[in-house]
């Protein structure tokens, strides 16, 4: 069973569609048309590009092309993680690497190995895809958490301080804002699991149907994603959290002031 | 027991003060005044090594504050601000969170140690089964200063200590901090505190001078 391929002029509808929203906005005076437009073509141009890349990385199903390209997506994750949560990338962007690494490639590495065992394991229709979305979700969830912590440790100086007073190791100190910071930044993912199905049917399972799996099938897949996400979530969030306190804190154990991007000016 | 010789602090290229030199002798209660912003809070902060100095040198007894003796320093010290964080669900573990560490673990003091010292504080020994985020801002102080009365805590730094006070709490927080043998460096705009400390200092353009 094949997916029904979209027409150009069904295509080409579908963009008219955003005019309705468009109006919206424009009525309601919020000012977003010319962000909205951007972020549209963008959006079309990168999926397109990527589309054609992803038929020439299927095409070729090399090893040594799918781990490059898994690199470089961890990369660009990486810095876009750095530059929402207001971090300094020349300071955080090794721990930080490192944490969405081990989130990602652990659970891909029980896909690809033990759950859905493609042939070759390195088979690109799924290694890339699967890399993809747990990537993406790693990248939203460690912007809430990086954030959420070292924000929260320069907002609550005193307290963090009053902590070290107390004899914590660097560790203990940081500890109440490590929970604090990893239980909000999870907070969707648990959210979404629990209404998945009811409120929503996930665009992955969406896809598949439509694509032309059986939707049982689609199902085990979108149930295998979702453990997924949660766990190289948490991994992620745990790994980037620890693996940056030795970058962040200077030798009397405070937090660096240079651990946070430069605000522009004007 | 605190000296500060010759100190400067400047903060993101502007000199807060300059040639600070202080000696706090111990059981010594001095306070600090000045304006918003001169820099008495991050002055009281470096004593335990919250705020690098840019001049000068900083000691606790015999150890100066560099990081190899910060620990130890850090031991010795309470501090105490006008708005105690509480992170704990009850006040009870908000008392003895300093145990949960592994540096004060088994160390954990006895049901009639706490109530003793809670009774020093005029602190109800039913408080502790409240909530942490229902105490008053003087309850939440007299729970710091309980707190560090159990680590046998002998110097304390009180950052406006008095202003979220109510009567009964001043009374309390007065005799225990101000009538005892602790060593307090304080800041305070409270009359009645001032009044009670041994000197006087008065922070202005970065300088400090001793009131008369």
């Amino acid at each position: 069973m094949e997916a029904l391929d979209i027409p150009l002029t069904g295509f080409a509808l579908l963009y008219l569609l955003l005019l309705l929203p468009l109006y919206l906005l424009r009525r309601l005076k919020l000012g977003l048309g010319r962000e909205v437009l951007i972020s549209v073509v963008r959006m079309s141009v990168q999926l397109f590009l990527v589309g054609i890349y992803l038929k020439y990385l299927f095409a070729v199903n090399s090893l040594l092309l799918n781990v490059l390209w898994i690199m470089v997506i961890m990369v660009v994750a990486n810095l876009n993680i750095l530059k929402k949560a207001g971090l300094a990338v020349t300071k955080l962007f090794w721990p930080s690497l490192a944490g969405v690494a081990c989130g990602t490639l652990v659970v891909l590495g029980i896909f690809l190995l033990l759950v859905v065992r493609p042939t070759p394991l390195y088979d690109a229709r799924y290694m890339i895809p699967l890399a993809g979305m747990l990537l993406g979700n790693c990248m939203n969830g460690n912007i809430l958490s990086l954030e959420r912590f070292y924000s929260g440790l320069r907002k609550d100086e005193s307290t963090f301080l009053t902590y070290l007073l107390m004899g914590a190791t660097l560790k203990e100190a940081v500890h109440p804002f490590m929970r604090e910071a990893i239980r909000s930044s999870l907070a969707p993912t648990i959210a979404s699991m629990m209404t998945i199905g009811i409120v929503s049917l996930p665009g992955m399972m969406t896809g598949q149907i439509l694509g032309g799996s059986f939707p049982l099938v689609a199902i085990k897949y979108q149930i295998m994603i979702m453990i997924g996400i949660f766990s190289s979530l948490v991994i992620s969030m745990v790994a980037s959290l620890y693996l940056s306190l030795p970058f962040a804190f200077d030798s009397m154990l405070m937090l660096k002031d240079e651990i946070f991007a430069a605000k522009k000016k004007g | 027991m605190i000296s500060f010789e010759a100190v400067a602090i400047s903060m993101q290229g502007r000199t807060l003060v300059r040639d600070i030199s202080l000696s706090v002798m111990a059981g010594e209660k001095v306070v600090l005044r000045g304006r918003s912003g001169s820099g008495k809070s991050t002055l009281l902060k470096a004593v335990v090594g919250g705020t690098p100095i840019t001049a000068g040198a900083i000691r606790v007894g015999s150890l100066a504050v560099v990081p190899e003796n910060i620990q130890r320093i850090r031991q010795e010290i309470a501090y105490i601000s006008q708005e105690p964080g509480m992170s704990r669900e009850t006040a009870a573990e908000d008392l003895l969170l300093p145990f949960t560490f592994k540096a004060h673990s088994g160390k954990e003091p006895t049901a009639a140690q706490i109530e003793a010292v809670l009774d020093r504080l005029l602190l109800d020994p039913a408080i502790l089964r409240q909530k942490s985020a229902t105490l008053s801002g003087g309850e939440k102080q007299r729970l710091v200063i309980a707190r560090a009365i159990l680590l046998d805590k002998r110097i304390f730094l009180a950052d406006e200590i008095t202003s979220a006070l109510d009567a009964e709490s001043k009374d309390a927080v007065f005799s225990f901090l101000l009538e005892s043998d602790h060593t307090v460096l304080s800041i305070s705009h409270d009359p009645e505190w001032i009044g009670r400390c041994s000197r006087v200092f008065t922070i202005e353009n970065g300088i400090l001078r001793e009131e008369k």
